[in-house]
């Protein structure tokens, strides 16, 4: 469309060359040796770009390397031995920052995080693709918050240590989690906005677990194995519900198996628009 | 007899010295990572004599500024050079060097800095601080550092800083223009052929109004946004269309830039008509007219701009020409966007030609024409009205 691209090539050509400029990328990389096995909180804050987060066998406490325009952004790796608190990722992002935010989609972030160590870890994410396999990590909290973002959390072997909350926040985004089964958690609280999330309950339940998931507009799509035993309890408005053969008791729906079963997931989901979807999977 | 021992004696001490360089040199690689920072030591304490360049003062300064460098200590603290810290020579506080690489096979209690250089722990080598190296790596060949092991890549040189932040070269600019050239010509050729009765149509109100097709192109670039928001508000009020807000956004964008399209191309097709010859109009098929017209129109607005591309070497006159440039593309895009607002995007017929499509401007009769009594178009010569005569020869 030439009239439509006319316009950003001449604001650009005319006013937009000197400011062209300057996105100069710099990579950093930090790791701290791990000095004993206590508890810490891991922090995470990152804006825009992609972000891995993963399991380390090195007798690290963690090791990052984060790709970041030095123009825009200022990279965080904070310590505080006393607290044993642990801050990573990029400062809080400018207006300037936000401005630019797609250039600096390119930045990047690889995170791995020791096993050995109990960690109650906090992700805050903006504008980002989220790769986050936290599958062997000894967990005790995992609290997700994220944007606008793309985002797969997935637990692939199970948590080292009981979770005493599992918390995920996210807003403009697609979520998918996998395995939550290993999450070794009790309790698990979703609340989306606008975008889709699917939850995946496979992998080696140890205990039952409560689901609370709150979306306002988009799908919630959840995989329960067969073997589970599940109770769903929903709230909708203008939107609709495939119960896969659950059967109504009262104000819930139950699977036939709910008596039996060793491990049982109870669901409390709510929509305004869209729809849940559930599908009993053979794991 | 004395010979033959002479020549033995010979013999036997070159066998030696020969034994004896070939022993050192084994023992030297047999030892020689732990002789190798000795070696460094003696020469680094040669070369840390040398004062610090201006140019690492400037940049450890820089660095110092940023919050990622605050932790590095002044520039006066560090040193030029390769520096080894051995178990002979423990050290305590913290080290600084540059352009130059810190083996650590001793103890270092504090922490170590090195910019444009590697920091190595050896064995039995520890660090208690932070390891940071700029432009640089840290390496554990089997030694430790308790604090913090920073790795941060070389900050840009002034000279890439420069090439960074320069604009684009003359060249550039150039092929810029012809790219832009080329994707308008490939649209305008789209635009010619699936939708030629639109584009009639927003010329056809161009014509009718030129004015007035200008006044509301403004007004529709400023009623753009909050047009927008209004359908936006209006969906959310009725609940239902929320779910269509973005669609809609969507939609309005797509027809919004096909509003502009098309109204330039319009333009480019009427100015280009302006400057296309009579004859070869005459000869051509009206679609053939027309593309021609559309291509002079595109190479004319275009043109301002290579003007102004090739003048880039020059900052005053390229200014003042994208500057030119700029202001008559943006009232060609605004009376186009006016006209195709005015003429519903080409579907509503406001221009002079009533009825029918007419595609192409009617090239202008030849002279002759004018002079035969023979009807032309069954319309006698003497009685064809002055007005339309006029307008078809201009």
């Amino acid at each position: 469309m030439p009239g439509a691209r006319l316009i950003p090539l001449v604001l650009s050509a005319a006013v937009a060359w000197p400011a062209a400029a300057a996105q100069s990328w710099r990579t950093v990389e930090s790791a701290r040796q791990l000095r004993d096995s206590a508890q810490h909180r891991v922090h995470v804050q990152y804006g825009a770009g992609r972000i891995d987060v993963g399991a380390t066998n090195a007798p690290l406490l963690y090791s990052m390397t984060l790709r970041y325009d030095e123009a825009t952004t200022t990279p965080i790796h904070r310590y505080d031995a006393d607290a044993r608190t642990l801050t990573l990722g990029v400062e809080d992002q400018s207006s300037h920052f936000r401005r630019n935010m797609g250039e600096n989609s390119n930045g990047e972030m690889r995170l791995a995080l020791s096993r050995s160590v109990p960690i109650d870890l906090q992700l805050e994410l903006g504008a980002t693709k989220a790769q986050l396999d936290l599958g062997g990590l000894s967990l005790l909290g995992l609290h997700l918050e994220s944007g606008a973002s793309e985002t797969l959390l997935d637990f692939s072997t199970p948590n080292q240590t009981r979770m005493r909350a599992l918390e995920i926040d996210v807003g403009a985004a697609s979520l998918e989690v996998r395995n939550l089964g290993n999450a070794n958690a009790a309790s698990v609280h979703v609340k989306g906005g606008v975008g889709s999330v699917e939850l995946d309950f496979a992998g080696v339940w140890s205990q039952d677990m409560t689901v609370d998931a709150d979306l306002a507009l988009g799908k919630l799509t959840l995989h329960v194995p067969r073997d589970v035993g599940v109770r769903v309890e929903v709230q909708k408005v203008l939107a609709s519900f495939e119960q896969q053969g659950l059967q109504k008791r009262g104000d819930a729906y139950y699977s036939d198996n709910w008596d039996r079963a060793k491990y049982h997931l109870r669901l409390r989901a709510q929509t305004t628009f869209g729809g849940i979807e559930l599908d009993r999977a053979d794991d | 007899m004395a010979r033959s021992i002479s020549a033995a004696a010979t013999t036997l001490s070159v066998a030696l010295a020969l034994v004896s360089v070939s022993g050192s040199r084994a023992v030297a690689q047999a030892t020689g990572p732990s002789r190798a920072p000795r070696a460094n030591a003696a020469e680094s304490q040669a070369r840390s004599q040398q004062p610090l360049s201006e140019r690492l003062r400037r940049q450890i300064q820089q660095m110092r500024a940023r919050p990622e460098g605050s932790r590095l200590p002044s520039p006066d603290s560090f040193t030029v050079g390769p520096r080894a810290i051995t178990p002979a020579t423990p050290t305590s506080g913290p080290v600084a060097i540059a352009d130059g690489s810190l083996d650590v096979s001793g103890r270092l209690d504090g922490s170590a800095y090195v910019i444009n250089g590697d920091i190595v722990v050896h064995s039995g080598g520890l660090i208690s601080g932070d390891a940071v190296s700029i432009g640089g790596r840290v390496l554990l060949d089997g030694g430790r550092v308790e604090g913090e092991r920073l790795t941060l890549s070389a900050p840009p040189t002034e000279a890439v800083r420069a090439r960074e932040g320069a604009p684009p070269t003359t060249w550039q600019s150039i092929k810029l223009v012809l790219g832009w050239f080329a994707v308008l010509v490939i649209i305008g050729l789209g635009v010619l052929i699936f939708a030629e009765p639109n584009m009639d149509g927003v010329v056809e109100a161009m014509e009718g109004s030129f004015a007035k097709a200008f006044w509301v192109g403004v007004l529709g670039e400023i009623m753009a946004l909050p047009a927008l928001a209004l359908l936006v508000v209006g969906l959310v009020l009725t609940l239902l269309g929320i779910l269509l807000i973005p669609f809609a956004v969507v939609a309005y964008a797509i027809a919004l830039a096909g509003l502009l399209s098309l109204g330039f191309l319009a333009v480019a097709r009427l100015t280009g008509s302006f400057w296309s010859g009579h004859d070869a109009a005459a000869t051509s098929t009206p679609r053939g007219a027309n593309l021609r017209a559309l291509l002079i129109g595109l190479v004319l607005y275009m043109g301002l701009w290579m003007l102004a591309a090739i003048f880039t070497w020059q900052p005053v006159t390229g200014a003042i020409l994208r500057g030119i440039a700029l202001a008559v593309s943006w009232v060609a895009v605004t009376v186009g966007l006016g006209a195709a607002m005015l003429s519903r995007a080409g579907t509503k017929r406001l221009g002079v030609r009533v009825g029918g499509a007419t595609p192409a401007r009617r090239p202008a009769p030849s002279d002759l024409a004018w002079q035969t009594p023979t009807p032309v178009t069954g319309v006698t010569a003497a009685r064809r009205p002055a007005a339309t005569a006029v307008k078809d020869a201009s």
